[in-house]
Parts: C-alpha cells; structure tokens; sequence
C-alpha cells in the first residue's frame, strides 16, 4: 500500500515522459563523469551545491500538498500516518532523483560512499523543510543560513563540517549523520501539522500603503505598478516538487536587498580569485532572471491583461515596465562589478543585456510553457516537456550571460548586450505573436 | 441592428470539436441567456466573443467589429467563470488599475461608485487573493462594468454569491441599458436577467426563442427547467 502511495503521488506531480526524459540525460551525464578524470573544481560545485540545497529547502519549507491531494487524498479511510509517510518519501524520492544532477559529482569523487552522502543529503533537506516548516521565515533563513555556512566552510581551510569527507575529514560523516538523524526526528513529528496546514484560512492581508492609478494613462498604470512593488509568483522547492505564492514586495526594498548583495560581491571580490566568483555571478543572473521571466504572467488575469487592450499592446507595456524594475534590481550588482578590475564586462552585460533577456525569457515562457498561479499553495502544476522547451530557446541567453564571465572583455560584453538586445526587441513588434500567446493561455486554462 | 454575431464558428481543440458551425446573434440591447449542459461549449463560445480565442473557422462579430479590435473591447464587459482580478492589489487598486488600463479618466470616483454599490468599501484595501469567492466574484463583476460597457458577457454571474447579495446585483444589471449574453446552468437566473434563450449542445444551437416560448413547450404547470432539460437529454 505504501508503494502504492508513493507511486500515486510522483506521479501525480511529474509526468512519466518527465522521468524517463530526466533518467535519460541523467545516464548521459553519469556516463560522462565518471570516466573523464578528477577535476579539482568538481569538489567546489559540490560543496556549493550541498550547501545551496540545505538553504534552500530550509528557506522553503514545507511540503508540496495539492488541492487535489487536500481534496482526495487525505480524505480517503487510509491511515494518515500512511499517508504522510507516503508524502515525506515521494518528496525525498523526487529530491534524490533530481539531485543526481549535481549529485554525480559526489559519487565520483567518494565513489560508492558518495551515493550514501548524495541519499543522506537529500533526506537531511527534505527533513529539514518539513522540521521547520511551521517557524518563521526571519529563523529559517537564519537557521538555514547558519547550516549552509557551515556545509560551504571546507572552501575556506575549515573541513569539520557536514561536507568535510570531500577534503578527506572523515569525522564530518558523523556531523552529516547526526544532523541527519535530528532533522528526521524533528520531521516525523512535525508531519502531520504540516500536511494539515493546507487547510489554513488565508489571513486577511491589507495593503499599507495602496498605490492610486487614478488619471494616469495605461502606460503609466502599468508602469507605476511595474516599479512599485514586485509580484513573485514562482517559489520553488529545489530540484522536484513545486509550490507557487504571490507575493507583493515594494521594489525599493528588492533594490536595498541587491545593494547588500552587491557589497558583498565586491568585498570578496577582495578576498576570493575573481575567477572562482566569476563563474556564479551569471549563474545566480541566469537562475533569478529565469524565475522573474516565469513569474511575469503567472500572476496576471488573462480577461483583465491581454484582454482587455491589444494583446501585443498590453504586453509591450508590461514587458517594458517590468524590464526597466529588473534592470533597477541588478543595477547595483551591475555597478559592483564595473569597480572590479576582471569584473567591467559582467558589468556592462548586465546593464545592456538585463533588460533584453527578461524580455526575450518572458516572451519564450508565455508562449511555449504559460502557467499561471490560481490559488495559494493549490497549484495545479506538473512537469512537462514544455519545460525543457523552453530551457532549449533560453539557451542562447544563457550563453550571451556567461560570455563576459570567461571573455572578460569590455567589446565581448558589448557584442554580447547587443545580441541579446537583438533577440529580445522582435518581440515588442510581433503582432501575431502575442495574439498566439493569448490563445495559449486561454487553452491552459488562464482566468 | 446585432451586436453580437456569431456565423458558422468551428473550434476545435486538437481532435476535440468544441463548437460545430455555431450560428446565432443578438439584437442591440437584448438580453439573452446561453444555455447548455456541461461541456456544451458555452465558455469557448463566450471566450471567442471575449476575443480571446480565434475560431478555426466562420466569424464573430462585436458591435459590428471583429472581438479581438479596439473597438470592440472598448465596448464590450468581460465577465468569465471563476474570475480572477490581481492577486496582490487591493480591491480599490484592482478597480482603478483597470479603470486606467480602459483610460477612463474619472477611475477614482468610478471604484468608489462601485465598491459603495457592490458592499465592497470595508474590503478596500484587502489584496484580492485574500478576498473570499464571494467578494471576489463581486469585485469582479465590478472590474467588468466599470466602463458601462455597452454589450456585456456574462459567464455564471451569480457564482459564489449569497441570496442577497444575486438580488442585489440582479436589480444592478437590470438597470443598465447594454446588451446581455449570459451564460449559466441554472434556469432561474436565466429568467431573471434576460427575456431571450439560445440553448447549445456538442457544439451547436439546438433551440432559440424567447422565455415565453420555452414555457410553453411544456405540459401545464411543468417547470421551465424540466423543459431545458428534457430538451438536453433528446440531444445526447
């Protein structure tokens, strides 16, 4: 029965097709790695990637409960222990699956004990979400940074941490099962309160300071609500199990947070080879572009957006709007790096190229793979093919980003702004485009 | 004159034919109900007035422009089923985003008109996602008529909405002088809003007249929703 269960619930959040597709390009990676000889970067990503997947299934907590699941599931004369058991393994099993992505690094550097860590850190991350899903975000964030902290400071000369086994600290699998064992503890006990948080009235949420569009033309509407706060509507739990929320945060304080990051940058830029942070700038720029451009119409109502004008009117305004608030959001990073020697390249590719790439990334998610966020932690929302579509399209912006970061140069930053302004400004013209938009949204079911 | 057409439309979704040579129209300021059973293919056809879906084949027709023309959403009020306004904007924010998207220029005194009308005022600065189906579904119906569209799609109006609150906003609609295509299973609101029935099965109208003349295709003191549906179950 408990098999069962875990079927049922993998597959009713990604599709076969996805597995097999996923299984597939996992082999071709395994088949890839394992025999090309030890690079010592490889023990860095790594480290990083445990890292970054302890912060962030801790700032993430939770577990994914669909409103199908809170409809169907859990009303179903099965033991709810079972069930929750069932939901706490799925979640681990879909993590694992995906974490073999970065994963096979492990295994190629501990060999058949770097399954046993790979499987360990999964479980430690799906646990940890589920211990510290009912505390606030403010202590999981500080909680899950303190932990990230500690797994990424063998890069720093510190190898008694839960990563340290990659430096050759064989006492840091103690800490790794150890933090293990506690967070499962933690997680079994917390289980049934986070399943049934689903079933939590949304608390009334009042706007402090409500904006008024009174007398301003469309244009300026949509533009004034573009560069007042930020609508982010994708929250992803990492490699696997998706849930969205909405959420209205003023930009001024994006931009104060991007400030701060900023800072940062540039004081390790000091400290750290440029070159190892060089790699990570375009990456983080890639993967928050990535979410933004997924978040641009998954929380507009199609019958009150490119419905309500001409479709490709509607979205010129509000690809503009939102591309002039992203490039406000990376400015201060963009600065940061014209005050690196090795860093004037990112730089000007950031301002040039900012803008030109959430364009082109929104146009290509809204017409192959459009979804939009209907309900609070009830998303209908599976893994298709679509996605790898569109990963596909977005490749040549993923390429145009990382140009300056290894050809760090001010004319290949230049070239490189360019062509992604190129890519992106065919978009604000094409008619017809927009107008297929509207009907793909219309036959995913958009509102 | 007609001010909403539909000629011959076709729609299909992938193997799926939705509509099959849909004809019907509705005169200038006729208040008509779409009705149909379940999957008959009265969203899409609303959609396709809406102008937010192309048929495959035939024509639509918006106060004499094609739907998906300036011209014709100007004019036009778009209610869909399940609506949803701006999540993360206020209720008074949803109404005079929209009412700028429209250009009206009067949008504050409008929202405040609105809002006062449809018992939303104490909600005014409560985001819509937090909103409860029923007071979204007003606020939606506000954000539709906000311009006094003169022809106005009404899918399942009254969903999520108390007695009051349908009788309510049944006197609101009655009040205005635009044309009506309302869509809806249920015969009762059917009766109150418009004077007029299409009735539209796999696709296609399989009736049309006025209310009267429904009425009287049944036995004496037979329920007009026993008519409809009777008529439904011969088409299946």
């Amino acid at each position: 029965m408990l098999g069962k269960l875990i079927k049922f619930i993998i597959l009713s959040r990604i599709r076969k097709s996805v597995i097999i597709i996923n299984f597939l390009i996992i082999l071709f990676i395994i088949s890839a790695v394992i025999p090309a000889p030890l690079n010592p970067s490889f023990i860095d990503d790594t480290v990083i990637f445990f890292s970054l997947t302890i912060l962030i299934y801790s700032i993430n907590a939770g577990m994914v409960v669909t409103k199908s699941d809170a409809d169907f599931l859990l009303t179903i004369p099965i033991d709810q222990e079972k069930i929750s058991i069932s939901l706490y393994l799925a979640n681990f099993l879909i993590s694992s699956f995906f974490s073999l992505y970065f994963g096979i690094f492990a295994i190629k550097i501990l060999g058949l004990l770097g399954v046993a860590v790979l499987f360990l850190f999964s479980l430690l991350a799906v646990s940890l979400s589920i211990a510290l899903s009912n505390v606030g975000i403010k202590f999981r964030a500080l909680f899950g940074s303190l932990i990230a902290l500690w797994s990424i400071s063998p890069l720093f000369g510190f190898t008694y941490s839960p990563t340290g086994m990659f430096f050759d600290n064989y006492i840091s699998y103690v800490f790794l099962i150890l933090m293990f064992i506690s967070a499962t503890y933690l997680a079994l006990k917390n289980l049934n309160n986070v399943r049934f948080a689903v079933f939590d009235q949304p608390k009334s949420s009042y706007v402090k300071s409500a904006m008024s569009f009174s007398g301003m033309s469309p244009f300026m509407a949509i533009l004034s609500r573009s560069l007042s706060f930020l609508e982010f509507a994708a929250r992803f739990n990492y490699m696997g199990s998706s849930t969205f929320k909405t959420a209205r945060i003023k930009i001024y304080k994006v931009i104060a947070v991007s400030t701060i990051i900023a800072i940062a940058y540039y004081i390790a830029s000091k400290y750290v080879p440029f070159s190892l942070i060089s790699f990570y700038v375009p990456l983080a720029e890639i993967i928050a572009l990535f979410n933004l451009a997924y978040s641009t119409f998954s929380s507009d109502p199609l019958w009150l957006s490119l419905g309500i004008m001409e479709p490709a009117r509607y979205a010129d305004y509000y690809l503009i709007g939102k591309a002039i608030s992203t490039f406000l959001i990376f400015l201060p990073i963009a600065i940061a790096s014209l005050f690196i020697p090795r860093g004037i390249g990112i730089g000007i590719s950031m301002m040039i190229g900012v803008p030109s790439a959430f364009i082109y990334l929104s146009a290509i998610q809204a017409r192959v793979n459009p979804f939009q966020v209907k309900d609070e932690n009830m998303p209908g929302f599976t893994y298709t093919l679509d996605q790898y579509i569109v990963a596909i399209l977005s490749f040549p912006v993923w390429i145009l980003l990382f140009v300056p970061a290894f050809l760090p140069t001010i004319e290949t930053s230049i070239i490189s702004g360019l062509i992604m302004l190129f890519l992106a400004l065919p978009f604000l013209f094409m008619k017809k485009f927009w107008i297929e938009v509207e009907e793909k949204m219309v036959e995913r079911g958009f509102d | 004159m007609d001010c909403i057409v539909l000629q011959n439309v076709t729609k299909r979704y992938g193997n799926f034919e939705a509509l099959k040579y849909l004809s019907f129209s509705v005169p200038c300021q006729g208040r008509y109900a779409l009705l149909g059973p379940n999957g008959a293919g009265k969203s899409t056809t609303m959609k396709i007035l809406a102008g937010l879906l192309r048929p495959d084949q035939g024509r639509a027709n918006i106060g004499g422009h094609p739907p998906e023309s300036k011209e014709a959403r100007k004019m036009m009020g778009y209610l869909p089923e399940d609506p949803l306004p701006y999540r993360t904007l206020s209720v008074r924010e949803n109404l005079e985003y929209i009412a700028s998207l429209r250009g009206l220029i009067d949008s504050k005194e409008r929202a405040e008109k609105l809002m006062d009308l449809l018992d939303l005022k104490e909600y005014d600065r409560v985001q819509a996602g937090k909103l409860s189906r029923g007071n979204r579904q007003k606020l939606a119906l506000a954000m539709a008529i906000i311009h006094d569209p003169s022809i106005l799609l009404l899918d399942e109006p009254l969903n999520y909405l108390d007695i009051p609150t349908q009788e309510r906003i049944i006197s609101l609609l009655n009040s205005m002088n635009s044309t009506f295509l309302v869509s809806t299973h249920i015969m009762s609101i059917a009766t109150r809003l418009t004077d007029h029935v299409i009735i539209i099965a796999h696709g296609s109208v399989i009736w049309e007249g006025t209310i009267f003349d429904l009425k009287k295709l049944g036995e004496e003191n037979e329920p007009i929703e026993s008519v409809v549906a009777k008529m439904m179950t011969n088409v299946r």
